[in-house]
């Protein structure tokens, strides 16, 4: 995915280590998630 | 070549169950080569097609199964588990649910046919609530469409199957080492596999503590979560000011992503 996006031109990628999984795992704050239908801003949520 | 085919008579309906057992639950086991052989030996007159087919079959359908429960039961994480397992690249599971996106339920009976789907599909239809009974019959009718393209395969060679066989364990010394050739040359295809992909991709990745510290030091980041929408909206939520773009939206949606900032990626 990171290569395809430098393909583009977008150079300053870099992936995430664990992914989202490794992110809920560190017990990090998360923002409830909502579609973009509904509202463009997502909700607080967590600490 | 008569020791050959005395052995596959002796072992082949066997080595056929556990092969495709093994192969379908995600443990990188060789089973097409069994499967060929029992086409093979029926063409010869020793043994039927129906009986590897329907072995195969059950096997194929035992190992989908359990992955279907364990995706229903633990969701995305099972997904994770079945492509580290089967050494495929992590890209695997938006792949495979771009082909769910794609063909819906139908990928169930295409997905024996792709390496890396096989094994995804029955825990991503899990995840996603289809009934037991629907998945059961088309991941049945993909496994049978499987096993008798392989076993027709071995059908249709025949005799000179067996020679390929013969040859192969002279060089090799013995039915042993041909075995174990087969499977290191199937092991270090798998390794090459994952080895390019992290040799292609050549970031380096950043660690969820270190994320976190750059965000907290109020650095200008942009988070795209890749994560596919059916499993966004399983979890509720995503990382704090995370866009979200499924992988099958990144061609049209990628001039949202802005060139001058620093961008970080995630998946599941």
């Amino acid at each position: 995915m990171a290569l395809r996006l430098k393909r583009r031109g977008i150079n300053r990628v870099r992936p995430l280590q664990g992914g989202y999984a490794g992110w809920v795992a560190e017990g990090y704050p998360l923002q409830r998630w909502v579609p973009a239908e509904t509202t463009s801003t997502a909700l607080a949520f967590g600490s | 070549m008569n020791a050959t085919i005395e052995f596959l008579q002796a072992y082949g309906p066997m080595l056929v169950f556990t092969s495709v057992l093994l192969e379908q639950a995600g443990i990188p086991v060789p089973c097409t080569p069994w499967l060929i052989a029992s086409g093979a030996l029926a063409r010869l007159g020793h043994g039927t097609l129906a009986l590897p087919i329907a072995l195969a079959a059950v096997a194929a359908s035992i190992g989908h199964l359990a992955w279907f429960f364990a995706g229903r039961r633990w969701g995305s994480r099972v997904l994770r588990l079945v492509c580290r397992i089967s050494l495929e690249p992590d890209i695997c599971v938006q792949r495979t649910e771009n082909a769910f996106t794609r063909y819906g339920a139908r990928a169930l009976i295409i997905a024996p046919f792709i390496p890396g789907l096989t094994t995804l599909a029955p825990p991503l239809a899990g995840m996603s609530g289809m009934p037991m009974r629907r998945f059961v019959v088309l991941d049945l009718v993909g496994d049978l469409l499987w096993v008798s393209t392989f076993v027709g395969i071995g059908w249709v060679a025949g005799e000179p199957f067996f020679k390929l066989v013969q040859a192969a364990m002279t060089y090799a010394g013995s039915a042993a080492g041909a075995l174990a050739i087969v499977l290191a040359l199937y092991l270090l295809y798998k390794a090459l596999q994952h080895v390019r992909f992290t040799t292609q991709l050549r970031v380096a990745r950043l660690s969820a503590g270190e994320l976190k510290t750059r965000l907290d030091q109020g650095e200008d980041l942009l988070l795209v979560d890749l994560r596919h929408r059916r499993e966004v909206e399983e979890s509720g939520t995503t990382l704090p000011g995370a866009l979200q773009i499924s992988p099958d939206e990144l061609d049209r949606r990628h001039a949202e992503i802005s060139r001058g900032r620093d961008v970080v990626l995630f998946c599941s």
